[in-house]
């Protein structure tokens, strides 16, 4: 059973017993009870949903921080709240007083609406991630039979609020960062939706819970190994991580298609941005690290660890490594990736036709 | 359409006023200076020189096209990819035909020398 017709039905209970149930105006069968207790149910967990990703950012950054500073050999945070914990709240309050420019130049509308474009599909995506079974209980907020490629095609679509926040931002660094935004995109979406394609072949599902429990046995990294490193690569470029940092390189670009923006909208980019990375490390748990299958403890610890394991190399990854240049991404996505991640595709073909039930 | 679908729509109002609020919390408190840069384009601190829109190459072209042609072509495989093993082997083979032609194409495009970065 879902965890939305658990919450529903159990609403809808407390409604039937508090005589807040009018048959009378019952439309379609169903009595308006059960309309009210959807909708209260459907708004409560997308409430539910936002603050579990604001959760997640809260204690990425500080991981971040901390563990930024440690490799500089810095301090880090240490004022506000034990260990300096409380330091993302000061500076949500700092950014809510900040001025709020829009600079005479840019286009308004469109730059209004770069930061909605990249924080609504992440928090979608929190939504659609299985994050385990409990008894019969699924804790999966939404699920129906698509809910893989859905999952990826929320995840490409930040990377468009990005271009359209530099474009829109109408400055020569905002609008090279657009480019190499759109450069770096198109590089890594192929091998990333090839990669996908073959785990849908393995599963033979579209559903990411039957992708799930299609694990239970070979986690599928062992077949797809090939697959995991093209998905991580990607990953890597869609995070706009170093060593793929290039639409936004501080060094050379001010600070890409960010330039133009300060304030509490930047701290939406910013917060979309490890929120993504949150849930890209979600997504290359439950597809390749049998998400929360696992010995001994409940399903959404193991989910929980093995997406922290991913955060913290992503964390690693980006404190360690260099920049790549803009032509190198391209050539790497194109002449080594996309021929790599069919040959991924026919091997994981090869298991599903010849292997014989092993997956 | 399953209710939970309509739940994501509900989604896809809810989260945006969420920031909405945010922002306009933010747009509440912000103080209001108007100074004569302040709304000026920002360029590090040195003002602005020329015009955003100055003639730039696309230095990527040919990787847009071939980005459309694989995107599209391999968006045509995801049925194929959920029922693999209930079609078998010889609709396999179609679709090695099918990715050797696009694939072919990319190889020409490269020995041809358009798969680099260059102002064309």
């Amino acid at each position: 059973m879902n965890l939305f017709f658990f919450l529903m039905s159990i609403l809808y209970g407390i409604l039937k017993f508090l005589h807040i149930d009018f048959v009378p105006f019952a439309s379609h069968g169903y009595p308006i009870g059960l309309w009210i207790a959807y909708l209260i149910v459907a708004v409560v967990e997308v409430i539910l949903v936002f603050a579990l990703a604001m959760l997640v950012v809260v204690i990425l950054v500080y991981v971040f921080r901390k563990y930024m500073a440690d490799v500089q050999n810095r301090i880090g945070p240490n004022r506000l709240g034990p260990w300096g914990s409380l330091q993302l709240i000061a500076d949500v309050f700092k950014l809510i007083q900040k001025q709020d420019i829009i600079p005479t130049a840019a286009d308004k509308t469109a730059y209004r609406v770069a930061p909605y474009l990249v924080f609504t599909p992440v928090v979608i995506g929190f939504m659609i991630i299985p994050f385990g079974n409990v008894s019969l209980l699924n804790l999966m907020v939404i699920n129906f039979n698509y809910t893989i490629l859905f999952l990826v095609a929320t995840m490409i679509i930040s990377p468009i609020g990005e271009i359209i926040g530099g474009l829109a931002s109408h400055n020569k660094y905002g609008m090279l960062g657009a480019l190499r935004a759109a450069a770096q995109d198109m590089s890594y979406e192929v091998p990333m939706l090839i990669s996908l394609i073959s785990v849908i072949i393995l599963a033979g599902s579209f559903n990411a819970q039957d992708i799930v429990i299609a694990q239970r046995h070979i986690p599928f990294v062992v077949p797809e190994f090939l697959g995991f490193i093209i998905f991580f690569l990607a990953v890597l470029g869609k995070q706009v991580f170093p060593p793929f940092d290039l639409p936004e390189s501080a060094s050379e670009l001010v600070s890409g298609y960010t330039t133009e923006y300060s304030g509490m909208r930047y701290g939406i980019f910013y917060m979309g941005g490890f929120a993504g990375t949150a849930l890209a490390s979600l997504v290359i748990a439950t597809i390749y690290f049998g998400g929360w299958e696992g010995p001994i403890f409940p399903g959404t610890i193991w989910l929980i660890i093995k997406a922290g394991v991913f955060m913290l190399i992503f964390l690693l990854i980006q404190v360690s490594v260099f920049r790549v240049r803009v032509d190198q991404f391209l050539n790497m996505g194109w002449k080594y990736l996309l021929p790599l991640s069919i040959v991924n595709l026919f091997i994981s073909v090869g298991f599903a036709l010849f292997a014989g039930g092993v997956f | 359409m399953t209710p939970e679908l309509a739940a994501l729509a509900l989604a896809v109002i809810i989260v945006p006023i969420i920031i909405a609020i945010l922002l306009g919390t933010a747009h509440h408190f912000s103080p209001k200076s108007y100074g004569r840069y302040t709304h000026d384009t920002y360029e590090c601190g040195e003002v602005s020189v020329g015009d955003f829109q100055s003639p730039l190459p696309i230095q990527y072209y040919f990787f847009i096209m071939a980005f459309v042609v694989f995107d599209v072509d391999f968006v045509l495989l995801l049925p194929w990819a959920g029922s693999v093993r209930a079609l078998g082997a010889g609709i396999f083979l179609d679709v090695v035909l099918f990715i050797a032609v696009l694939l072919g194409g990319l190889f020409y495009a490269s020995k041809k020398g358009y798969m680099r970065w260059s102002s064309v």
